[in-house]
């Protein structure tokens, strides 16, 4: 054990060792932008043909377009009649309503209006016909469940049969031919139905009605095996992360992921004649079958895929092939921890610098609670803006004022507390002379405390790269979209010696501050504030809390950072 | 010199006053205590409030309160909390922060008299001055109280009236008593802890040790000063014999004291299978963060985690040698914000399913380990530097 062979080589492998962490740590700060660039890289690695994988039914109950259907032209002909008897009635919806109500309780089914929705229930099939859009279908769900959420309010509901397992929202604007289905399947937050439910769908299409599929109303239309080529694949992908990350839903069928209800929406385009046309024949028999096969599934839809992108309708990537570049982004940066450690020849086995932690975390929290005051005033904008109106000011100026004057107040306030904090030109001056004293002594000794700045910064990095990959799992557009705008600038931003370079910082994080990004977008942003404002209090879209109450108030933390006092 | 210690106390005060202010505001927002209080990470059966109040409800209309197979909480609760209802829900509110800040100053007052004991002990020169200042003293207990106070983990426990917090009290007074050498009190309150969640039978071990050993805490001295101590050392083994006999009848004594107080309260021993039973067969499958077996504890919550990270600070010294605070923290960040998200995922949005919860579980107990195995690296490292001041700055090789 103690021969010198063993202890030559026991040291030797100690200088490999060493030599091992000096080039990590030569060569982990380069490191972290080379993965930055591995995740965007990946990112549009994403819509290529080679990288995703053939949808497949993975629920066997489904059975998808093995079914008997026996919708056939008689019913398309009742179809037409009701269809030029709807539209010689006037446009007004009692009466429409009446009679759609009278019809369906001709054909046996009983019906039930509630105060702008007709309702049917049928053996297990609901069919729910709305009026006002999605404000209808909520107050329906809301008042099915039982489960009054936002400010609808609607009349009680009397016909109920169970929990609902699947929905499919008919949109088929106008009564002339169309010649594309689109699919549309982002819900509220980014909530995907379960891939089964488009899978099948698909499926029914391509075998009993031979009909060109569309994703959303991108133009890009797929035949049967037709994968379409990268930069369409690119243009989905792009479209549906927009939709996610904005929270927004992409149509009616977005509301019942809230009850646990897998929903696409399925709307009839009308394109150049260049595509054969279908209408109530082709539309009827895929619903039908769609619904025998829904009708197999014994229990709620749980095999596929809940976590998905669609590059084209029969090709998808799993959260296992997209999430990785996600958690790339975040954690490029986040893992850096403050260098301060000196120059030793060993490391040593305790930590000789203090940090003091507790200032830091003072300011993360303040700069949340602005966050989180910003947020209530926002969501009292209309409140806010009745007073302005009172005070004959502009619209939405008084809530931008007071959203102004907070963030500069608060950011001036901790600024100056960190040059008060920050040690003199005297004490400075005292400490090189200390350390000049100690290092004859050749022992390593207490150090002088880190920087607030240094601490404050690898906090908010930490704390930027967990909110984004906490978020990834579960709005990834979302949390891609944040980590691209604020990986870079927040990892290179840093106290600066010249104040131009300060200024540039601070324009740039002006920029990718939630009203620099707006102003940048180029949307008109009170009628952007009103309808996100809509979606959060009627369909519960976390997009404004989310951005007042995590990515502001990090911002602002920067904003702190860049002109807090170097040493 | 004296105004340093006035500061210090005021400070003290601040931090308890900030603390009270907060957990009373927080108490006003119904929201987030109903929240808290149905957290499966907060709360588990066998701590939970709301299974409280219903064998409470139970109890008070003379129906036996472990009937119903809801209430797996030890009968003593439920004469304690028996006067409190007829009390508006403030005041049960106010019991719990009191409680809570009645901890935090334990665990101060934990931290002076173990730096009165540890005060002649070697230590790393270097980075521990030798410091005899009051001011010092008083600043490092007030710290050790503010950190377990301003927790989150502590926060959200007190707020969700779990009653794990009579036992971290109890835990606390034991530790406190019999470092003060009480054996009585010291007995009485690991009993009562044993009593309250089973668990803390383990500690009389080390409180029958730190109750024989209190105030002759040499044996640890370096090696060198070890040799003139053997002489007595016979006479010294028989008296030890005594107290340590003293301090395990005792404890049995308390113990069958609760117990039988307990069976005369609820008539019937039916508790010990409702309470100590559910801790060890586990037949309630709540959901919970713990893998049995990787935290050795059924029913896990954070307020146990919260309760043993307060007593972290107390040795400030060995967090200084700990290496992966950073990364720990990190864990903890990270499975406190993934839990609830997952959790969501599973019950409510149904994309997920019960792996994600449990996937986010291990991730907790891996951070509770490594945070175990790097606070004990830290202390052979610090006792090795203690003993060894000239290979201090060499690198540590394992073979």
């Amino acid at each position: 054990m103690s021969t010198p062979k063993s202890a030559s080589a026991t040291r030797a492998r100690l200088q490999r060792r060493r030599a091992l962490l000096r080039t990590l740590k030569l060569w982990i700060p380069r490191l972290r932008f080379l993965l930055f660039a591995i995740g965007v890289g990946w990112l549009f690695v994403l819509p290529s043909n080679e990288y995703n994988k053939h949808t497949y039914i993975s629920e066997n109950a489904l059975l998808p377009g093995q079914v008997n259907t026996y919708y056939s032209w008689p019913q398309v002909h009742e179809a037409s009649v009701y269809r030029d008897n709807i539209e010689s009635i006037s446009t007004s919806s009692i009466e429409r309503t009446a009679y759609i109500e009278n019809e369906l309780r001709k054909v046996g089914i009983k019906t039930e209006t509630q105060n702008f929705t007709v309702n049917a229930l049928g053996k297990d099939i609901i069919i729910l016909i709305t009026d006002g859009g999605e404000a209808g279908v909520q107050a329906w769900l809301e008042a099915y469940h039982d489960n009054p959420r936002s400010d609808i309010m609607s009349s009680p509901l009397f016909l109920r049969s169970g929990a609902i397992q699947a929905a499919v929202n008919l949109d088929l604007p106008g009564t002339k031919d169309y010649q594309v289905l689109g699919i549309f399947y982002e819900g509220v937050n980014g909530q995907l139905p379960n891939l089964d439910l488009i899978n099948t769908i698909v499926r029914i299409v391509r075998i009993s009605g031979r009909i060109p599929i569309m994703l959303h109303d991108t133009g890009h239309v797929y035949w049967a095996n037709d994968h379409g080529d990268y930069y369409s694949s690119l243009y989905n992908l792009m479209l549906t992360m927009k939709y996610q990350a904005l929270g927004h839903s992409t149509g009616s069928h977005g509301l019942f992921f809230r009850y646990k209800i897998d929903a696409v929406t399925l709307y009839g385009h009308r394109m150049e004649a260049s595509h054969q046309p279908f209408m109530f024949l082709e539309i009827g028999t895929a619903v039908e079958s769609t619904f025998r096969s829904l009708n197999n599934l014994l229990e709620h839809f749980h095999q596929s895929f809940f976590f998905y992108l669609l590059p084209s309708p029969e090709k998808y990537i799993s959260i296992g092939s997209y999430l990785p570049p996600s958690i790339l982004l975040a954690h490029s940066q986040s893992s850096k921890e403050p260098k301060i450690e000196q120059k030793f020849p060993t490391p040593s086995p305790f930590n000789r610098r203090p940090r003091r932690i507790l200032f830091s975390l003072t300011v993360l929290i303040t700069t949340h609670a602005t966050g989180i005051m910003i947020f209530f005033m926002i969501k009292n904008y209309f409140l806010l803006n009745k007073l302005a109106s009172l005070l004959f000011i502009q619209d939405y100026f008084l809530v931008l004022a007071l959203i102004i004057f907070i963030l500069i107040k608060v950011s001036f306030v901790l600024v100056s507390i960190m040059e008060s904090r920050a040690p003199t030109k005297n004490q400075i001056a005292h400490r090189i002379e200390k350390t000049n004293d100690t290092n004859s002594q050749d022992r390593p000794q207490q150090l002088e405390p880190a920087a607030d700045w240094i601490i404050l910064k690898c906090f908010t990095l930490a704390f930027t790269g967990m909110i984004i990959s906490c978020l990834s799992v579960l709005n990834f557009s979302l949390a891609v979209f944040t980590a691209l705008i604020v990986i870079i600038p927040f990892s290179l931003f840093q106290p600066h010696e010249s104040k131009a370079i300060r200024y540039f910082q601070l324009f740039v994080l002006c920029l990718i501050s939630p009203p620099g990004l707006l102003l940048l977008s180029g949307v008109d942003v009170g009628n952007f504030l009103k309808s996100t404002l809509m979606e959060y209090q009627l369909l519960g879209n976390y997009i404004v809390p989310f951005v007042c109450c995590l990515y502001w108030p990090n911002v602002l933390a920067y904003t702190v950072i860049v002109q807090a006092p170097i040493k | 010199m004296s105004t340093a210690i006035e500061t210090s106390i005021r400070r003290r005060d601040l931090v308890f006053g900030i603390a009270f202010i907060t957990r009373l505001l927080l108490f006003q927002f119904s929201e987030v205590t109903d929240i808290l209080a149905s957290r499966v990470e907060v709360v588990t059966p066998i701590t939970s409030f709301t299974r409280l109040t219903e064998g409470l409800y139970l109890f008070q209309n003379g129906v036996p309160p472990y009937d119903g197979g809801v209430f797996h909480q030890a009968p003593l609760l439920l004469a304690f909390f028996q006067p409190l209802s007829y009390l508006p829900d403030q005041f049960t509110s106010l019991i719990y922060i009191l409680i809570d800040l009645l901890l935090a100053y334990l665990l101060s007052q934990i931290s002076r008299i173990k730096q009165q004991l540890y005060k002649d002990l070697p230590r790393v020169d270097d980075i521990e001055l030798i410091d005899d200042n009051k001011n010092e003293e008083e600043e490092s207990s007030w710290v050790v109280a503010g950190l377990y106070l301003f927790n989150p983990f502590t926060i959200a426990t007190c707020l969700s009236k779990s009653t794990i917090t009579f036992t971290n009290l109890s835990i606390a007074l034991g530790t406190f008593y019999s470092l003060k050498g009480n054996k009585i009190h010291g007995c009485f309150w690991i009993a009562m802890a044993t009593y309250l969640s089973f668990y803390p039978l383990m500690l009389i071990i080390p409180i029958t040790m730190l109750l024989v050993n209190s105030g002759k805490i040499m044996s640890r001295t370096p090696p060198q000063q070890e040799s003139f101590s053997s002489s007595s050392s016979k006479s010294i083994t028989i008296s030890k014999k005594i107290e340590i006999a003293q301090c395990i009848i005792l404890y049995i004594g308390w113990l069958a004291v609760l117990l039988l107080l307990s069976f005369i309260l609820v008539e019937s021993w039916d508790f010990l299978e409702a309470t100590y039973g559910v801790i060890l067969l586990l037949p309630d499958l709540t959901p919970n963060i713990g893998g049995i077996m990787a935290v050795f504890k059924s029913y896990p919550s954070i307020g146990d985690a919260s309760f043993y990270l307060g007593f972290l600070p107390i040795y400030s010294e060995i967090v200084k040698y700990m290496r992966y605070n950073f990364f720990t923290t990190n864990i903890f960040l990270y499975s406190s914000l993934l839990a609830p998200i997952f959790y969501h995922l599973w019950i409510y949005a149904g994309s997920g399913n019960a792996n994600f919860f449990y996937a986010i579980t291990l991730v907790y107990s891996v951070g509770n380990i490594i945070l175990l195995v790097d606070a004990t690296f830290a202390m052979l490292r610090r006792e090795f530097d203690v003993w060894n001041p000239k290979l201090r700055y060499c690198e540590v090789t394992q073979r």
